[in-house]
């Protein structure tokens, strides 16, 4: 179970996450949803140990982050939204470097990372540069690396994209045999079909605050709406697209009309 | 794409794209919302750059006062300045001539070629005025005042910044040349071994300046020929302000000429190079040769002689971190160039040390070492820079954002900071300690004494790692590295390490060394220094660590 209690992180005068507090029960997926700079990544950062919260708690199964960070991270596995990988290493080597750092146990490291590697389909780039992947086996690895030390907890930042449509298919399924398996899995997506379909729960945040929580189902009732996105755009403040598109035409039109 | 004659410059998308240089170039690559990265001694690294080379312009300036000819102070003056302008361009500023990352980002905005090209050279212009009012300001002035002629300044300053500009665009020629002509990454290897190369001059060029101003005086007071030098690009430079202070020879004239024609052809030849035309051939090559090379490209799958080496190590962090260093080292242009750096500096230290004659001297011979002076202590200098240059080179990396990984997982982050530094000692220090215990076996004529001064000098070297750790416990590969710092951390390798090993050796061979208990002690409390720190470093470390974010640009 995870439990995010009066979480905030200030940077200067901006808070980016203010007073969020919600729990996930073990077997759930979790949607983390909310616009660009709601908060979403902070949120995740502080829960990875990518950075320290101002104030507020974090525990998982009972541990804190602040005082037992390690022990947390030795079950937990974190795809990132970035790309962001030592591309001079191959990408076997990037998985036997992550095997590494979670203390697996040195003899069965090359078994598991080649299993890996052939059920990811990368066996043919697994001995070559990352730096010459494409996004879309990037992120096959980063998966790879989330999940190679069978954690308890899986944080995915935005981890579809750039993948074709047969890997998303395989990325959603094994999202939900994880949660099948009593883990629980944090998903941050701005897709809000495939949320709507994998999240049993779902946290809205805005400026660094909650602005619902509920099932999908729960929160499209509250909003009196029948999709998720009308529900995300009217909790987000985004009445208007229609006029808000019109407006923008209307913008560049008049813009490139004054200037010639 | 129109020619470059038919092009108007566009005011504001010159304006747009010098600033966008600018800032991307000097820019911090700190986390989104702020918290500037600290740099070398809190200075921004250009700014310790120029500081740096503003003090080397004092030595210059010196070389003007005791030239007794305008024409041979301005050519050591300029001659230097090429050399330091050239050093800097391909250590910093590579990029800042032409990267084929150019074009995807401007192509599909009409940017045309000589506004393109205008940019890159006022972009250009501004690191070379920068450069060249730290390092010839004070020569100029010094010139001025010396001659007694108020124009004299003004040339000579404006000779040193024409030759500056025809360096700069000379590289911007040479570096396009080479791109288009071979592979990139080839292109790389061959430039960092040019920049190796050079690292000679640099270095040299500290040490040996007042020894060539010495040389070059006696050689104008014994009215030795030095019409050759006009043949030089530092002479044609030089020849402007010569031509000012009367007795003008033909020789002079043409040099002067040469000067100006080579500004003109750099100029053009520029031209043709820095179009937006041109990024656009770059680019395709550049990414035609990558997808070449990475289809060649297949690494090992099977764990080598190092990975097996590796295992035998029982700490995960210390095969993550070391891999990752072999790796880097291969690969990335930068981190390979920082280490080699120590090859040119080892020898330019033991020569200094050995040169004219003198030998290293006995420390267990306290008279002998005492009247050998302080110069030969600098072989024992590379001791001290070459774990602070491997460590300091560890730290920084493009990818450097990828250190997300050592924060989301349960690694011991102390223990990735001592890797690198257990790395630097064992692959570097150690081997340069058995070459130090060879030489000294030779030069003091006693197998008992070098042993005894190396076990020493080994824990001396500890206590220095066990200190760049406990100062700045960096993660490697994990800070994004600016423009001007690794120039910045050549100078700080250089002199630090200089003072501290002149005064400690100092020391060590007029008291520690005069009998048992002398050495006895010394070797206990550097053994007690050295304990001290391994403790604090379990104790500080985490707790410095603790408090460090993941930079994600």
């Amino acid at each position: 179970m995870i439990k995010v209690d009066n979480l905030s992180r200030q940077y200067g005068t901006l808070w980016a996450v203010k007073d969020l507090s919600f729990e996930i029960a073990d077997g759930q997926v979790y949607g983390l949803l909310g616009p660009n700079g709601a908060g979403k990544s902070t949120t995740v950062k502080i829960m990875v140990g990518m950075m320290a919260a101002t104030t507020g708690e974090i525990t998982i199964n009972g541990l804190n982050i602040k005082t037992d960070g390690n022990a947390i991270k030795a079950n937990l596995g974190f795809v990132p939204e970035s790309c962001a990988l030592y591309e001079n290493l191959t990408g076997r080597e990037h998985l036997e470097m992550v095997c590494n750092l979670h203390h697996l146990p040195v003899e069965g490291i090359e078994s598991q990372v080649t299993k890996l590697i052939e059920l990811l389909d990368l066996k043919d780039a697994a001995d070559k540069r990352i730096a010459g992947y494409s996004k879309g086996m990037k992120q096959k690895l980063l998966l790879a690396g989330g999940i190679i030390h069978n954690p308890r907890v899986l944080i995915l930042d935005e981890p579809l994209s750039g993948l074709d449509a047969n890997a998303q298919s395989l990325f959603r399924e094994l999202i939900k045999e994880f949660a099948r398996d009593n883990r629980i899995v944090i998903f941050c997506s701005h897709v809000l079909e495939v949320v709507e379909r994998i999240c049993d729960q779902l946290l809205i945040i805005d400026h660094g605050k909650k602005l619902t929580e509920g099932t999908p189902q729960q929160i499209m009732e509250n909003q009196s709406v029948t999709t998720l996105g009308e529900a995300f755009n009217r909790l987000t403040g985004a009445t208007d697209i229609d006029d808000q598109a019109r407006g923008i035409l209307r913008a560049i039109e008049r813009g490139n009309g004054d200037n010639g | 794409m129109a020619t470059m004659v038919k092009e108007p410059i566009d005011k504001r998308q010159l304006k747009t794209l010098l600033k966008a240089s600018l800032k991307t170039d000097l820019r911090s690559s700190a986390s989104r919302f702020g918290g500037e990265r600290k740099s070398l001694l809190g200075i921004p690294p250009i700014a310790f750059v120029l500081l740096m080379y503003f003090m080397v312009s004092v030595m210059l300036a010196s070389v003007i006062g005791i030239a007794n000819d305008v024409f041979l102070g301005a050519f050591f003056v300029i001659g230097m300045q090429i050399v330091f302008i050239a050093i800097t361009i391909l250590l910093e500023f590579s990029n800042l001539i032409l990267s084929p990352d150019d074009f995807p980002i401007l192509a599909p905005h009409p940017v045309n070629s000589r506004t393109f090209f205008v940019a890159k050279m006022l972009h250009l212009a501004i690191y070379v005025t920068l450069l060249v009012i730290s390092l010839g300001l004070i020569p100029a002035v010094v010139a001025a005042i010396k001659y007694k002629s108020v124009l004299l300044g003004p040339v000579m300053f404006l000779a040193s910044w024409s030759s500056g500009i025809a360096t700069a665009l000379f590289f911007a020629v040479f570096y396009t040349l080479m791109l288009r002509l071979g592979n990139r990454e080839r292109m790389h290897r061959y430039l960092s071994y040019l920049q190796l190369l050079m690292m000679f001059f640099i270095y040299g060029g500290y040490q040996f300046l007042p020894d060539v101003g010495r040389r070059m005086l006696a050689l104008t007071k014994s009215g030795f020929d030095l019409s050759y030098l006009y043949l030089t690009p530092p002479g044609w430079f030089a020849a402007w302000p010569a031509c000012l202070t009367g007795g003008i020879s033909p020789a002079q004239v043409w040099a002067a000429i040469a000067g100006l024609v080579s500004l003109v052809v750099m100029y053009f030849l520029g031209i043709s190079r820095l179009s937006i035309g041109y990024a656009q051939t770059l680019n395709e090559t550049v990414e035609q040769q990558q997808s070449k090379s990475e289809s060649k490209r297949e690494v090992r799958g099977h764990p080598g002689i190092f990975n097996r080496l590796l295992q035998l190590f029982s700490a995960p962090e210390d095969r993550v971190v070391w891999q990752l260093m072999r790796k880097q080292f291969k690969y990335d242009n930068r981190y390979k160039l920082s280490v080699l750096m120590i090859i040119p500096l080892t020898l330019l230290y033991v020569y200094m040390g050995l040169k004219d004659g003198q030998v290293l001297a006995d420390p267990f011979n306290v008279v002998a070492a005492v009247a050998k002076g302080g110069s030969n202590f600098t072989v024992y200098m590379a001791l001290a820079f070459i774990p602070s240059m491997v460590i300091f080179g560890s730290a920084y990396s493009a990818s450097y954002q990828a250190a997300w990984i050592y924060y989301t997982s349960p690694a011991d982050r102390t223990r990735l900071v001592l890797a690198s530094n257990r790395f630097a000692t064992i692959f570097f220090c150690i081997p340069y300690l058995v070459f130090m215990c060879v030489l000294m076996t030779y030069f003091f004529g006693s197998i008992l004494h070098a042993f005894l001064h190396c076990v020493v000098l080994f824990l001396v070297l500890l206590a220095l790692v066990d200190l760049i750790a406990l100062i700045a416990p960096r993660i490697p590969f994990s800070l994004p590295m600016k423009s001007g710092q690794r120039t910045g951390a050549m100078m700080i390798t250089m002199f630090i390490p200089m003072i501290a090993v002149m005064v400690g050796m100092r020391i060590l061979s007029r008291f520690g060394y005069g009998g048992v208990i002398g050495y006895g002690t010394i070797v206990c409390v550097l053994t007690l220094i050295v304990l001290l720190l391994s403790h604090l470093q379990r104790r500080l470390i985490p707790r410095r660590l603790a408090k460090q974010e993941c930079l994600d640009g």
